[in-house]
């Protein structure tokens, strides 16, 4: 099967399109307000980015290996 | 106001209504400028709106070279922006250099484990540890081998975290992506039961902070 006409590929493409736009780019110091149906839950003075849960689970996989 | 992307000062970027509706504004720095948008409030961390941003960057990228901004980055007003343009602004423009007329694109690959079927009959946290410890040994391999092929036709590549198989941003001239893709469908090819994707091109995510590009012309 060629690569350009693999099933379903359009849907992954889509995936790692989004990945790609919330877990890279260029990262500015900014805010975020979380909020669902339009009531903001909590407003975050920014350090702190959003990103793909992998890289998180990523992150605290690394963390508990080096507290062992 | 909502931050889109790092373009060069001299840029001239096209009109354009952001996710908040309004106009996009260019704020300019000495040698690089802020592309933003005045947003009433910070919009939804949502797909679709994920997929607008993208499809806004994207079509600024087509007019000029830009570092597309994490998806959603807020800063308080122009003040903020001028701040960061005045602190990042040489490096940032070092990097839209460096990055001219190139793109992003993403390929995925994934095959057959074979220690799963030889260790099916052996339960028990052994067998775990050494299916494991071959899966983990294959996908470098593959990874190290289809990295190997990538930079034939890329400029850079980097290793994106994968819950199944390899991935790979490939850092390229847009005309490389037929390049590539030939490249994968070889890779497929010396195994019917291995799978890839090709995505992009995209305006490159995955490389707005990296210091070194081959200067060397692939494509």
């Amino acid at each position: 099967m060629s690569v350009s006409t693999t099933t379903a590929s359009s849907d992954v493409a889509l995936i790692d399109l989004l990945d790609r736009v919330i877990g890279g780019g260029v990262v500015v110091s900014g805010d975020i307000v979380i909020g669902i149906a339009d009531v903001d839950l909590i407003y975050l003075g920014l350090r702190l980015v959003l990103a793909p849960a992998h890289e998180v689970e990523d992150s605290v996989g690394l963390t508990r290996r080096r507290s062992t | 106001m909502l931050l889109y992307a790092v373009v060069p000062a001299e840029a001239t970027t096209p009109a354009s209504a952001g996710v908040c509706g309004r106009e996009l504004e260019t704020v300019r720095g000495s040698e690089a400028a802020l592309v933003a948008e005045e947003c009433q409030r910070a919009p939804e961390a949502s797909r679709p709106m994920a997929l607008r941003y993208y499809e806004i960057v994207d079509h600024l990228s087509r007019s000029a070279t830009a570092l597309p901004v994490r998806f959603p980055t807020v800063v308080g007003d122009r003040d903020e922006i001028v701040q960061e343009l005045a602190r990042r602004a040489p490096q940032w423009r070092r990097r839209l250099d460096e990055l001219d007329g190139l793109a992003e694109l993403v390929l995925r690959a994934s095959w057959p484990d074979p220690t799963a079927a030889a260790d099916a009959g052996q339960p028990g946290g052994s067998a775990y540890l050494r299916r494991r410890a071959a899966q983990v040994h294959a996908t470098e391999q593959v990874a190290d081998a289809l990295e190997q092929r990538a930079r034939q036709v890329c400029r850079d590549v980097r290793r994106l975290p994968a819950i199944e198989g390899v991935r790979l941003a490939c850092l390229a001239p847009r005309t490389a992506a037929s390049g590539l893709r030939r490249l994968l469908d070889e890779w497929q090819q010396e195994d019917a039961a291995r799978q890839a994707t090709l995505a992009g091109p995209w305006p490159p995510f995955s490389f707005v902070d990296q210091q070194e590009v081959a200067s060397h012309d692939h494509a």
